[in-house]
């Protein structure tokens, strides 16, 4: 068993090592978008991860991501935040912060506890990392007050008491109660933007939180929280704390979120409310339940086709002219047909083609040919430009993916190297099926008779 | 000193009269069953001892202290563990993982030495795998070897009573509470399971309290018979007597049943 | 049990004090403005009502927090505002709409009337394809015209929704039907901005109604508009009505007995699929009512992909603040909401001193929602009441 462990891990080092050779190319290649979608990946990847945690492992519906993210994207900022910048908002007649807060610094900090070597531009990350940190401690204290209301409420209510959360935060955060720390509607500009987009720093953290997970799930903590996603009343019966595990699981998953948004204000060199709106949550849970809600590698795929729509997606939104919309809006309602068709084919539901799809269809092709023919008709002629169609496109894929898979592409399986050498350990060898057969087999075997019929 | 001690609880449910003053005391080492009609409140006992439900009145006392308002997995710490009526496995997840659950709370880790692996973690985890597959081996190696990764869900009924009872030997209680263990199964099954739950007291040490229906188990294994009816107890003592005593009989049967066994007594007196 | 009137009249009296001491102690606001705050509040309280009937309905049948509801009461007021607003359309497109809609019409017909060949089936979606057709290319709409047709419109896509979304999903695990309602949700949104417009509406059609009133109290003036006729009469006649629907008919006995035991409302003969898109329907129909008279409130429309998430999450505050699951508790939820809302916050003007509590007003519907989830999670109604939908 531990020569397996062994080159799993030797294998597991050299895939590591291959991403990093990737990562090098892709900052060597110079080609910034790229660079630049990779580490929106690696920031989203981190956030959704740790949201799969709460949503995926333990079983519990959050949807209040968003606001941990804000409470460590903030603080990571205003103590990043350069002196220069401070300035600006002081001397500014809308600012709303105080002298208290805008000396909130870690560099003041490293300097007033006599380490000046620390407060350098040359030990700028130094710092950058102690104020991560700092955001994620904070952003876990949040997670142990939401995790409260977790321990009484089910479902659908926590749910939405995750979703209140995430909104009073925001809400709470524009008014004078915590504006002297956020400086409200105004934010922070100016925030050091060489973290939140550098692919070594976001990866090193992606690589991290992902290890951390996928130990905890593999571990008897996993496994606790597993069982109360499995079956609450059962786990509690077995010993497992309900109260513990789950404010622990929130507690951890809020951390990284923190982390997650300290380096998100980092990527986007500013701190602002509307950068922590609720699509963020929405979008983390598009890439789990497309990647698979169990599965840690599902979720990194779900992100990947999620930051995919989102920064190659700008075609969908260019101008395009009215008789091409005709067209793709007639194309469309025919693909909804045909695909409700496919469906019902799939689930043998009969009549395949179910009386109302014929119409459907018919709107569909009558538009399209519409189109075809009337390309020069006064009404077809101009422009239109359709904003928000990646956000469209992410809906409806999750829609779809809830209809047709809800557990996910990946479902609960993690990539690992023994699915790649195809090892299996739940299918009996050969010596274990005679053995079966042997145990099953009435004449041979008067003991038993009661093992057949199993999968 | 009795293992657990029943004094007196009451439990109602909005006008529901559930559990009225019901005592009685189970000794360690003895496999005790408790019988009655349907809707007697057998499976409403084990959820107040097991701290579901928190009696409206009395007292439950385990190895002398009292386990009222406990909750279920504080009283799984203490040392009493159950069985479902209608098995409550983890269905997706694995035979090994079902049976390593139960004993994450005698943990000593950490969850960052989890993490980490650490040597002591390594130490622990491999102790709880060799306890499960020991917990599993009461049952032949029908789920061992390959059978221990695969789901649940695709296991036979039998077996997974077999994983049922063996996650609850596996929390390290020394009390059992079985519920029904022998529901759907046929005559074979069942004598196979008589000779486990009597295994599992003489070789594992348990003390066992049963709700059972099945009167042939009942008799084969029980030291002592509790009955119920409506929430009370109405016998108690060893099979052969209490499955005489006309209460019980009125309770299963019906008065008719009673006159008529009354009847047939007083006229085989008198042949 | 008395501890609830206790806190009631408590409340009250507390109100009546703390209107005292602004009125005569701080001198910040006169007494009509109260009665004004107090008009408003009811304003404010029957358009939440109107979006939690809905809420509360498919919570009791199918135990979902139906988190488009919110996006659907958005579509309804913008379908109405393009329908009274930007009459005639161009062909192509009116003919677009009027397919796709007289497509919905026949679609919610077929569910009752059980077979497509059904004549009210293909009658209804051509009557409903020539009409939409000529009302949208050929004339101008009248507002309550346009707002109901919105209802109806509306109403389909409410159904539409819960055939193509929550019903392939009836088996499955709540947190799937959850992820997608919140989908279906986003995908409306966005919709919208693409669809309506990606800008905040005004919504000013003409009608008397949006006239000012003003009439002399307690010695000073109450300024208004006729709306505080309109909006509460509006509702209390659409809740009248559902009750009637509820209580009278058979679909609505059936809808309410599935919403107690939807199994053995089946195996009575109850086709719990239709009760559902019934109660969809309607629940979109008010939350559609709900955002026309929304927009005559306030007079604009915010941007789609904005305008239904507050309103939305308040409303359904509301409706488990009554009672989740009854209907009047939705009602009692949402007027309470309203008062809550902006009565409470016209107690706490704003002065030197004081900020004044607006900026924290959208908070509240939150503060209570966890309050009463996590003390009394039954609601103010509670299971007491039998009238459950």
């Amino acid at each position: 068993m531990s020569e397996k462990r062994m080159r799993n891990a030797v294998l597991t080092l050299l895939g590591l090592g291959l991403v990093a050779v990737v990562l090098y190319l892709v900052q060597a290649s110079g080609n910034a978008k790229l660079a630049q979608v990779m580490a929106l990946f690696a920031i989203w990847g981190i956030a959704a991860v740790s949201l799969n945690l709460i949503n995926g492992t333990t079983g519990i519906l959050s949807l209040g991501h968003h606001g941990f993210m804000l409470v460590g994207g903030y603080a990571t900022a205003l103590l990043m935040l350069p002196e220069a910048a401070r300035a600006r908002i002081s001397e500014s007649a809308r600012s709303q912060m105080t002298p208290f807060t805008l000396g909130l610094s870690v560099e003041s900090w490293m300097r007033a506890i006599g380490l000046p070597g620390l407060a350098t531009p040359g030990t700028l990350w130094v710092r950058f990392l102690i104020a991560l940190l700092i955001g994620g401690l904070l952003a876990m204290l949040f997670g142990l007050l939401v995790g409260v209301p977790s321990l009484r409420l089910k479902g659908d209510y926590l749910a939405i008491v995750t979703f209140g959360f995430g909104e009073i935060i925001r809400l709470l955060a524009s008014t004078h109660l915590l504006g002297p720390f956020t400086n409200g509607a105004l934010g922070y500009n100016g925030v050091p933007g060489n973290f939140g987009t550098s692919l070594w720093w976001t990866f090193g953290i992606l690589a991290l939180t992902v290890f951390v997970m996928t130990k905890l799930k593999f571990s008897s903590y996993g496994r606790a929280l597993q069982a109360i996603r499995e079956d609450e009343i059962a786990a509690e019966a077995m010993g497992v704390n309900l109260a513990y595990h789950k404010v622990f699981a929130f507690a951890l998953s809020a951390f990284f979120a923190g982390v997650a948004g300290g380096l998100w204000v980092s990527y986007l060199a500013a701190a602002r409310l509307d950068f922590f709106l609720f699509f963020l949550t929405f979008f983390f849970l598009v890439a789990i339940s497309v990647g698979g809600t169990g599965s840690y590698t599902g979720v990194l795929l779900g992100t990947a086709v999620v930051v995919f729509v989102q920064q190659y997606g700008d075609p969908l939104e260019q101008p395009y002219s009215l008789h091409t919309w005709l067209a793709l809006v007639g194309v469309i309602i025919a693909a909804v047909a045909l695909g409700a068709a496919w469906l019902r084919r799939s689930r043998r539901l009969r009549p395949v083609w179910h009386p109302l799809l014929f119409p459907l269809l018919g709107i569909g092709v009558v538009a399209v040919l519409t189109a075809l023919v009337g390309s020069h008709w006064a009404p077809l002629t101009g422009t239109f430009q359709a904003f928000g169609m990646r956000r469209i496109l992410l809906a409806v894929l999750l829609v779809a993916i809830m209809v047709v898979r809800p557990e996910g592409i990946m479902g609960r399986a993690e990539f690992s190297w023994a699915w790649v050498f195809r090892e299996r350990r739940d299918q009996p060898s050969d010596e274990e099926r005679a053995q079966d057969a042997w145990l099953s087999n009435p004449e041979l075997n008067r003991e038993a008779s009661d093992d057949e019929g199993e999968g | 000193m009795a293992m657990l001690e029943v004094n007196g609880i009451s439990k109602s449910f909005g006008g529901l009269q559930a559990t009225t003053d019901l005592s009685f005391k189970v000794e360690p080492g003895e496999i005790v069953s408790v019988i009655g009609p349907n809707g007697a409140g057998k499976t409403t006992l084990f959820n107040l001892i097991t701290g579901v439900y928190r009696p409206d009145q009395g007292d439950i006392r385990f190895e002398g202290q009292s386990i009222v308002g406990l909750k279920p997995n504080q009283i799984v710490d203490r040392g009493i563990a159950r069985t479902f009526q209608n098995l409550r496995l983890f269905t997706n997840l694995s035979v090994l993982d079902n049976v390593l659950i139960p004993q994450h709370h005698r943990l000593r880790s950490t969850w960052w030495s989890a993490v980490l692996r650490t040597p002591g973690y390594r130490r622990r985890e491999q102790q709880m795998h060799d306890l499960a597959l020991e917990k599993l081996s009461f049952f032949g190696p029908r789920l061992m070897s390959f059978r221990l990764h695969q789901p649940v869900y695709v296991l036979s009924y039998a077996n997974r009573r077999r994983t049922e009872m063996a996650r609850a030997m596996a929390t390290g209680a020394k009390m059992l509470l079985l519920d029904e263990p022998s529901a759907g199964m046929n005559p074979k099954e069942t004598v196979e399971i008589t000779d486990i739950i009597r295994r599992m007291r003489d070789e594992g040490g348990y003390t066992i309290l049963l709700v059972e229906h099945k009167m042939n188990l009942v008799g084969e294994i029980s030291d002592r018979v509790v009955v119920l009816d409506y929430g009370q107890k109405i016998a108690e003592g060893a099979y052969q007597d209490v499955v005489d005593d006309p209460k019980v009989i009125e309770a299963y049967l019906g008065k008719r049943a009673q006159d008529e066994a009354d009847s047939e007594a007083a006229a085989g007196g008198q042949a | 049990m008395p501890w609830g009137w206790i806190i009631g009249l408590g409340l009250v009296a507390l109100v009546i004090f703390r209107i005292y001491y602004v009125v005569h102690v701080l001198k910040a606001r006169d007494l009509a403005f109260f009665v004004g705050a107090m008009l408003q509040s009811l304003q404010l309280g029957s358009l939440y009502a109107l979006i939690a009937l809905g809420y509360t309905m498919v919570y009791g049948i199918i135990r979902l927090i139906n988190f488009a509801h919110g996006d659907v009461f958005m579509v309804g007021a913008f379908l109405a505002y393009f329908l009274f607003s930007r009459s005639p359309y161009a062909l192509p497109w009116a003919l677009i709409w009027a397919a796709l809609s007289a497509w919905g019409v026949m679609f919610v017909l077929n569910l009752w009337r059980g077979s497509f060949r059904d004549p009210i089936v293909i009658g209804g979606g051509v009557v409903a394809m020539a009409g939409l057709t000529y009302a949208l290319s050929a004339t101008t709409v009248n507002w309550l015209l346009a707002m109901l047709l919105s209802m109806l419109i509306t109403g389909v896509l409410g159904v539409v929704i819960d055939r193509v979304a929550y019903r392939p999903l009836r088996g499955a695990p709540r947190i799937s039907l959850l992820i997608t309602a919140i989908a279906m949700s986003f995908f409306l949104e966005n919709t919208g901005l693409l669809v309506f417009t990606r800008n905040q509406t005004p919504f000013r059609p003409p009608t008397e109604w949006t006239q000012y009133l003003q009439f002399p109290v307690f010695g000073s003036t109450v300024y208004t508009t006729r709306l505080i006729f309109l909006i509460p009469l509006a509702t209390a006649l659409l809740v009248v009505a559902l009750t009637l629907f509820v209580t009278r008919t058979r679909l609505g006995k059936a809808m309410r007995a599935s919403a107690q035991d939807p199994e053995t409302a089946q195996m009575m003969g109850v086709n719990v699929d239709r009760v559902i898109a019934t109660t969809f329907l309607l629940g979109s129909m008010l939350a559609a009512a709900g955002g026309v008279l929304w927009g005559l409130n306030f007079g604009s429309l915010n941007q789609p992909a904005v305008m239904g998430i507050l309103p939305g999450i308040k409303a359904f505050a509301a409706a488990v603040i009554g009672g989740i699951g009854s209907l009047p508790g939705a009602v009692i939820g949402g007027v309470l909401l309203g008062f809550l809302e902006n009565f409470v916050t016209a107690l706490f003007p704003r002065t030197q001193h004081f900020a004044g509590l607006t900026e924290y007003k959208d908070t509240f519907a939150f503060i209570l929602l966890i309050l009463v989830l996590l003390l009394r999670p039954s609601g103010i109604v509670g299971e007491d009441l039998s009238e459950k939908v």
